[in-house]
């Protein structure tokens, strides 16, 4: 849950399977060393993991307070999820999120790795200390630095009123209208130094004759970046792409702790609404259907992009 | 070679860059040395505004707390993950199609969609609002990476060496703890630095898990900002108290954060 | 970045696995959650013998800081003289964190023997319908509670058996001997300055407003983001009748949305908004920046739950209070309740003991020693300390909504979720995105969600 990304699958080369040498017999008696190794992990992670997710479909197909018992209503809770106002809303409020911490910093990152002329440049770790540094701030953090700016009386405001442009001040954070998005330039923020360190390292490993030829065939450098930079960064948008929009799907520390869902429910994301009917009003059932919408939403999106990338090549 | 444009270029580019990263954190770390209650910097830096926020919000409590959690949590992390990177990686472990698979699954399980039956289910072993709980739960959501991680790092190493050691009738512990583990020191490294990172700055589940005295830093910072929202310079050096022991460790291993979260994709 | 290709591959492969094992799992756990229910009405014989129980340790968990919290540590100290072999463990928890958790505090074995809840369905309803909570009828036979606790606070306390009603029936909570109303508090020394009297109708107020805003005073200290119902709700107990807002609240049918002044109020509030009334930019402030607000002097009224300012006793005296009477000219209507619904876990192994210190909560040393502290006694008779300006004030309200059997009760407590419909509404209001009819409307249907949610 925090804003920062958790990297895992894809990762660095990891070698293709071994083929077995060893004698049958022999083998045979490893792997099961090798069972023994890895079953306290497998426990803790059943126990943790893999239980509750069970528990989770089987409480979103009951109404349950989370005290008295429950009743099994079937998939009203899903339903309900997709057809009452305010819930579905939530969805609405994820796409934008979505342009704001997935799209633009990656449309940002690209160019900047387009602008950015291959090859090592000096001070560049510099850079990248300093791109990085949201990734490692506590999503509190951010949400109190982001919550000042945006105040009435906040960094933003001051600096309109500076510049003449008093008219446009407003309370970012609780108008209708630009309480959302403010909220995704948040998001934007956090991540798109992720997204360009990632492109540049990239754009860096693709190989140079493909450049040189680009250019033997009088591509501008337009055409270049379209028909080399990215065909070349695919898997790295791929990633990005997966990370930033599940992060988005699952916003809930920096709305919890700027407008917790407000003004009205402009800002209400399904991560916000599951966190109520879970511990607040409590509407057990709804929030486990929430939770597991969104693992299943979560799911579908890495498995669409990586097959989408997987296509295009 | 690049020309002298092009770099002029290139480094346009990235201060400009560099700047919008670094003004939000600019203004956050003048406001928690200003003496002025809104936080509007002054000539004079008021360094006692740490003391101050320190012992108003009971932070020391809070941050023992996050710091207990994250050591328990990166040490089971960190253990879980060499047996089971060693298991899945070098020894081999029947049913290994399906079983890395059902691991590989957890990176992709969001907090959300296992928080409610966790919670019920820590009840009832009476382990909500319990440090110790908690700290299950993050070395649980934690196997997935660690195992994925420490698999990779222990399949990058030369297979002969471990062959070879075999030979020689050592046993699989023996030679994960003299052959194993001394090669895959670097990925043990990294991964102890992002498995503390992702604890300290969780906010979600100690939100949900822990209340009164068990409360950590991250928590304990919003309760704070609640109370002190008009005291914005205190404030701000709460929040900067709570970000700092990251923020250092990030300062000194920043290569190795930044390739470790470069290296991959898909997790919490 | 090499691994690409084989990504999605082991992701399709992921999801078989998944949906494999979630079938397997979710066959294994084939029971439904929480059909174990434990009983709340008491067994075996109560005794009011403290002395007679021996050694005997209670946890209480309330959410009380500041000055509540060193009253409740005063009664503690207190009770513990006169009963020796009694010790009291209280922790204080925020007022969020105690009741979003408290379900499962008093769930667990080592859990707190009494707590204080949130009155109504979300909270205590909860608690009672789980069978968490005790019902404390015996109690308050044993004890004669029905003669310390007037009809319309006790009415807060009770639910029907059935866990259909609530407002009647079996008492599952007790409240203490110091009342929370919501009424008006007004900058003393810029009433001076502005010359004029502390209003004593609406009329006045308005007048009142208006004179400050054209002064360049802002007439009402204000903020939206966070917290805004304390306007809606007073203004609200000025139209409405007591006995008209009490049944809605209690979920009666025959009361509908319309009945009880909302309209009214909603439109005030709109229409204080539109006059420019309100704290600039009120939308973008939370609580807490409000209240230091009017505490600095920028606003000369605020509404305001007694208590919430938290005034020091130098500040005595520059704050007045106002409890204004109904529009109609027919007695004082308010929102008025202890400040908590004092619970005993139904896994407390000394319930007997535990009863004997809520009724001490409810004792006259106990709306004594709250006027002490600065807080507005209830259920008894206490001296008020003559430099306490503000607590007077503050009293002489509590005692005139007691003269017209006046109190209701929180307005959030008809359904779990009505204060988020109040504050979304509101907000939606102040941004014109709403009518004051739809506000009325959306009251009614989250009520109306919620009683058929109840009644399956």
């Amino acid at each position: 849950m925090t804003m920062g990304i958790r990297p895992g699958a894809g990762v660095t080369g990891t070698p293709a399977p071994r083929a077995g040498r060893r004698p049958a017999t022999r083998r045979r008696r490893v792997r099961w060393i090798g069972l023994a190794f890895v079953a306290l992990p497998l426990a803790v992670y059943a126990v943790v993991v893999l239980l509750p997710l069970a528990q989770s479909l089987q409480y979103s197909f009951y109404d349950w307070d989370g005290v008295s018992a429950a009743t099994w209503v079937g998939l009203d809770n899903y339903i309900e999820f997709f057809t009452d106002p305010v819930l579905r809303s939530t969805l609405g409020h994820v796409a934008v999120l979505i342009f704001f911490f997935a799209l633009l910093p990656i449309v940002l990152g690209l160019v900047s790795a387009a602008l950015i002329t291959r090859g090592r440049q000096r001070g560049m770790a510099v850079y990248r200390f300093i791109f990085f540094l949201p990734q490692v701030l506590t999503s509190v953090v951010v949400a109190l630095v982001f919550k000042r700016i945006y105040g009435p009386e906040g960094t933003l405001n001051t600096l309109l009123r500076a510049v003449g442009l008093g008219d446009f001040t407003r309370s970012w954070l609780g108008d209708f209208d630009w309480a959302l998005p403010s909220l995704g330039l948040i998001g934007t923020w956090t991540t798109f130094g992720f997204c360009m360190v990632l492109f540049i390292a990239g754009a860096s490993s693709i190989p140079t004759e493909l450049y040189e030829a680009a250019r033997m065939d009088g591509a501008g450098p337009l055409r270049e970046f379209l028909s080399v930079t990215l065909p070349g960064l695919r898997g790295q948008v791929a990633i990005a792409l997966t990370l930033t929009v599940t992060s988005a799907l699952r916003t809930f520390d920096l709305v919890w702790v700027t407008t917790r869902g407000g003004p009205g429910t402009a800002t209400l994301t399904p991560a916000v609404a599951l966190y109520r009917a879970a511990f607040q009003n409590p509407d057990v059932g709804r929030a486990a259907a929430i939770g597991i919408t969104m693992a299943v939403m979560c799911l579908v999106i890495a498995l669409v992009i990586s097959r989408v990338s997987e296509r295009d090549s | 070679m690049i020309g002298r444009a092009e770099r002029i270029v290139n480094y346009a580019v990235l201060t400009i860059l560099a700047i919008i990263v670094l003004t939000p954190v600019a203004t956050f770390v003048a406001a928690a040395l200003s003496p002025d209650r809104s936080g509007q910097p002054q000539g004079e830096l008021a360094w006692e505004n740490f003391v101050t926020a320190w012992t108003q919000a009971g932070f020391g409590q809070a941050m023992s707390v996050t710091l207990t959690i994250a050591v328990l949590a990166v040490a089971g992390q960190v253990v879980l993950g060499v047996l089971a990177g060693f298991g899945f990686g070098v020894l081999g472990v029947p049913g290994n199609r399906f079983l890395f698979p059902l691991v590989l699954l957890g990176l992709m399980i969001s907090t959300e969609a296992i928080i409610v039956p966790l919670y019920y289910q820590l009840r009832d072993w009476g382990l909500t609002n319990n440090i110790f709980g908690v700290v299950l739960i993050h070395i649980g959501m934690g196997v997935p990476f660690a195992a994925f991680w420490m698999r990779a790092a222990f399949r990058t190493q030369p297979k002969s060496l471990f062959e070879a050691m075999e030979l020689d009738g050592a046993g699989a512990l023996r030679t994960l703890w003299y052959l194993g583990i001394p090669l895959a020191r670097p990925a043990i490294v990294t991964l102890m630095l992002l498995g503390f990172m992702w604890t300290w700055n969780d906010y979600f589940i100690s939100l949900v898990f822990l209340h009164g005295e068990n409360v950590t830093a991250t928590v304990a910072l919003g309760v704070f900002q609640g109370r002190f929202v008009t005291q914005f310079n205190l404030m701000a050096a709460g929040g900067l108290i709570v970000a700092a022991p990251v923020l250092i460790l990030y300062v000194i291993f920043q290569r190795r954060f930044i390739a470790g979260m470069l290296a991959g994709a898909v997790r919490d | 970045m090499t691994q690409q290709s084989t990504a999605p591959r082991t992701t399709r492969r992921m999801i078989t696995v998944l949906a494999g094992s979630l079938v397997a799992a979710s066959a294994l756990a084939a029971c439904a959650p929480g059909s174990s229910s434990t009983t709340n009405t008491h067994t075996g014989e109560i005794s009011t013998d403290v002395a007679a129980a021996g050694d005997v340790t209670i946890k209480v968990s309330d959410f009380w800081g500041g000055t509540e919290g060193e009253w409740m540590d005063d009664l503690i100290a207190r009770f513990e003289d006169t009963y020796p072999n009694v010790t009291i463990e209280r922790t204080q928890e925020d007022w969020g964190q105690l009741t979003s958790t408290l379900n499962l505090q008093l769930a667990e074995n080592d859990g707190p023997d009494i707590a204080t809840a949130n009155n109504g369905w979300s909270s205590l309803g909860t608690l009672a319908k789980g069978g968490l909570v005790l019902n404390l009828d015996p109690y308050a036979d044993a004890y004669g509670w029905d003669d310390v606790i007037p009809s319309t606070i006790a009415r807060q306390n009770e639910f029907t058996t059935d866990f259909s009603t609530i407002g009647s029936g079996s008492l599952f909570s007790t409240p203490v001997s110091r009342v929370s109303l919501i009424g008006i508090y007004y900058n003393t020394a810029k009433l001076d300055e502005l010359g004029i009297d502390p209003p004593t109708t609406l009329d006045e107020l308005e007048a009142a407003a208006a004179k400050a805003k054209s002064a360049g005073e802002i007439p009402f200290a204000y903020g939206s983001q966070d917290s805004p119902t304390a306007l809606l709700l007073a203004l609200q107990a000025l139209y409405g009748t007591a006995d008209e807002i009490n049944d809605f609240t209690y979920g009666d049918t025959s009361v509908s949305a319309d009945d009880i002044g909302l309209l009214e109020a909603a439109e005030k509030a709109e229409e204080w908004n539109e006059k420019g009334w309100l704290t600039p930019d009120h939308e973008g402030i939370d609580y807490q920046t409000a209240v230091a607000n009017f505490l600095d002097g920028k606003g000369l009224f605020r509404f305001e739950y007694t208590g919430s300012l938290g005034l020091t006793d130098e500040q005595q005296g520059d704050f007045g209070y106002i409890q204004l009477p109904q529009v109609s000219g027919d007695g004082t209507v308010g929102v008025g309740a202890a400040p908590a619904a004092m619970v005993i876990s139904s896994k407390s192994e000394n319930p007997d003991v535990a009863a004997a210190f809520l009724d001490f909560l409810m004792s006259e040393d106990a709306a004594q020693a709250s006027a002490d502290h600065g807080l507005i006694p209830l259920l008894a008779d206490a001296d008020i300390p003559a430099d306490a300006a503000t607590l007077q004030s503050e009293a002489a309200g509590a005692a005139a909504l007691g003269e017209s059997d006046g109190f209701v009760p929180y307005f959030d407590w008809t359904s779990a979720t009505m204060l988020d419909t109040l504050t979304q509404q509101l907000q939606m209001l102040y941004a014109g995105q709403t009518s004051p009819q739809d506000l009325v409307d959306a009251v009614q249907a989250d009520r109306d969600a919620f009683l058929a949610d109840l009644a399956q």
